[in-house]
């Protein structure tokens, strides 16, 4: 579904440049849980925008069902970002003055879908368990309902990935608990799902672990990078039984 | 993304932010209501400027003391007062001119205040000869115009304007009743009848008596001095060489050798309507350009705050890409926000500007009656959208073209 080649991201100046990703290479397939684990700062975020394609790679090829990344135009970025792809972040990022149903059907209208959008939303926001709060502004909820909020508006144009990044990192436990939960249901309907954490506990959900790290040269199996290169690589830690083993590698 | 929701995004971003849109709102609606107000200004002095020239009919030659053969300087008109009576009667007997010069007739005057013991009214008070009923087209609907012994007599009688009646006499037959004019009473011999508006100027506001009881009485100061004389000529055609018959007499009459160095001015009635128009002109540029400047102030202040909202919102557009909204729609979003604001401002703006034109002319009864035109509508409304589209472009492009993951990063 998901195929990265030689995917570096480089910030900043051409002068000041910091180098976020080089050289990764990694694959996911349809209907995987993939867990992306490492320090902060490692460059894991990043590696999630990417897929999401909410940012671009500054080098190597990322292929979104096949489509590389680099050719498509923001329009097309845009529609996949809206249909294909549901982001769960952090902080949540609903939009605070927005209502969560507001918060909710958004992606409904960037789709251009009016007949169907209320159905949509509120199937969604039963989905999460947050049909009671649809009226309430999203910056009054509590972390974890924000987060259920979010995640409803993740779902709610049926995308066939979900991409969490720290989803329970700013959650109570109880909380923390409902939304792996969710995202485990998410991933037993068929989706594919990619879930960025520091937390080793909960990356243990994932039928597969790949670990990031800046700056280390931690060998690799199926590597063929040099080590010492100071970047960041992806590495499989734990590979799904159920599946073959797929290339999933770093430098 | 449907139209509709587009919309409803837009609109509903600038409730969200509704103290924000308030203040656009009201830089847009200065803006254009001083437009409206400005330009109606320029449009009435302007215009009745034209009217009150216009009304001294087509036919008129008019001549005007000037200051310039000293100095060379030209003085404004009517400032000096080279003319004299003696003037006046040598140009009643205009001789190379065929058929029939009316009558020359001298005028003074002054805007002053006449009352009786009920009512005051502010009206042009202006000192003539018998001949001013013919030369500028008046007729009588009561009583009777002065004639030449009131003239000799310096009797203190006068002829009212309608306007004058309805203000100081509205239940009373004027004829015979006393006025007062700078402390001194005049009996009112004859009613002009009603000629209304020619534009904006009121033909029917004056009040006319004895060039030489207005001399004696209300004016001592400026006693034999001649604002303007008016001569008729026959027809349009004789103007021109009536114009240079009076240049002429006047030349003599005054011993001046060089017309260069003329004290005074002979013009037509249709030289005085092109200055009129002129001076319109003139107006409508100055109070338009004043008009640009506050809105150029307006449009300012609204692009600095939409580039402060684009900052204070990079969260909720990187949030809108996160889930699908492409360039354009962000692009569209503000566009139609701006656009909404400058709608908004437009409509208050022009209601505004209509109130405040109308309330100048009740208030401010000294100054013509702004007139509010088409042109000034169009133009205002048409500076609200270019203040709408023109502020909230550069923001949108710039909110459009925010990465949507460096947004996102900024919470």
């Amino acid at each position: 579904m998901i195929e990265l080649t030689s995917v570096g991201k480089t910030y900043g100046s051409s002068s000041a440049p910091v180098t976020a990703l080089h050289d990764v290479n990694l694959a996911i397939q349809r209907g995987e849980f993939v867990a992306v684990v490492g320090p902060s700062g490692s460059g894991k975020s990043t590696l999630l925008n990417l897929i999401g394609c909410l940012d671009q790679p500054t080098s190597g090829r990322l292929l979104f069902l096949g489509e590389d990344t680099s050719t498509l135009s923001d329009t097309r970025l845009s529609r996949i970002r809206n249909r294909s792809v549901g982001f769960v972040f952090q902080m949540f990022n609903l939009v605070p003055e927005l209502t969560v149903y507001e918060n909710v059907e958004l992606p409904l209208v960037y789709a251009g879908v009016t007949r169907q959008r209320r159905a949509l939303t509120t199937k969604a926001l039963e989905r999460v368990g947050m049909a009671h709060r649809a009226e309430h502004r999203a910056a009054l909820l509590s972390g974890g309902e924000q987060q259920r909020a979010a995640i409803a508006r993740a779902l709610v144009n049926d995308p066939a990935l979900i991409l969490a990044d720290e989803p329970t990192g700013s959650i109570d436990p109880v909380s923390a608990e409902h939304v792996m939960q969710l995202l485990g249901e998410l991933h037993d309907q068929a989706r594919t799902i990619v879930l960025v954490t520091h937390n080793l506990a909960v990356a243990a959900v994932a039928q597969r672990v790949v670990r990031i790290e800046a700056g280390t040269t931690e060998e690799v199996e199926n590597g063929t990078g040099s080590p010492g290169a100071p970047s960041a690589r992806a590495t499989v830690v734990k590979q799904s039984p159920a599946e073959a083993p797929v290339q999933a590698t770093g430098t | 993304m449907k139209f509709r929701d587009a919309i409803s995004v837009a609109f509903r971003g600038l409730t969200r932010h509704w103290v924000r849109a308030t203040l656009n709102v009201i830089g847009i609606v200065a803006g254009v209501a001083s437009v409206i107000m400005l330009i109606s200004v320029a449009h009435a002095v302007g215009s009745t400027s034209k009217a009150s020239v216009e009304g001294l009919g087509a036919n008129i030659v008019v001549v005007y003391p000037s200051g310039a053969s000293s100095s060379g300087i030209q003085v404004g008109l009517g400032t000096t007062s080279s003319l004299t009576p003696g003037d006046a009667t040598a140009l009643t007997n205009l001789a190379n001119v065929p058929d029939g010069v009316g009558q020359a007739v001298p005028t003074a005057g002054i805007r002053t205040n006449v009352g009786n013991f009920t009512h005051t009214w502010q009206t042009d008070v202006i000192g003539t000869t018998p001949g001013f009923e013919t030369a500028r087209g008046y007729s009588l609907s009561a009583g009777h115009f002065f004639s030449p012994v009131d003239i000799t007599n310096t009797t203190s009688v006068v002829v009212l304007g309608q306007t004058v009646v309805t203000q100081i006499f509205p239940n009373v037959n004027p004829i015979g009743q006393r006025v007062s004019i700078n402390d001194h009473l005049f009996m009112v011999i004859g009613v002009f009848a009603q000629r209304g508006f020619s534009g904006s100027y009121n033909q029917d506001d004056l009040v006319a008596l004895p060039i030489n009881t207005l001399w004696g009485t209300v004016l001592p100061t400026s006693a034999s001095k001649i604002q303007q004389i008016l001569v008729q000529a026959s027809s349009v055609n004789t103007t021109s060489l009536v114009q240079t018959e009076v240049t002429n007499t006047l030349l003599r009459q005054h011993q001046i050798a060089n017309p260069a160095l003329a004290d005074f001015r002979v013009q037509t009635q249709q030289d005085l309507v092109a200055s009129a128009e002129r001076l319109g002109t003139v107006m409508q540029w100055m109070l338009g350009s004043v008009a640009v400047i506050a809105l150029l102030t307006g449009a300012i202040g609204i692009m600095s705050l939409m580039l402060a909202t684009v900052g204070e919102r990079a969260y909720e557009i990187g949030v809108r890409r996160a889930v699908g909204a492409s360039r354009e729609d962000i692009l569209g979003q503000f566009l139609i926000e701006a656009l909404l604001l400058a709608f908004l401002g437009g409509v208050a703006g022009i209601a505004l500007g209509y109130g405040g034109a109308t309330f100048m002319g009740d208030v401010l009864t000294d100054l013509p009656a702004p007139v509010v035109t088409g042109v000034a509508v169009l133009v205002a409304a048409a500076a609200a959208l270019v203040i709408g589209v023109g502020a909230g472009l550069y923001p949108a492009v710039r909110a459009a073209l925010l990465q949507p993951v460096e947004a996102v990063r900024r919470q």
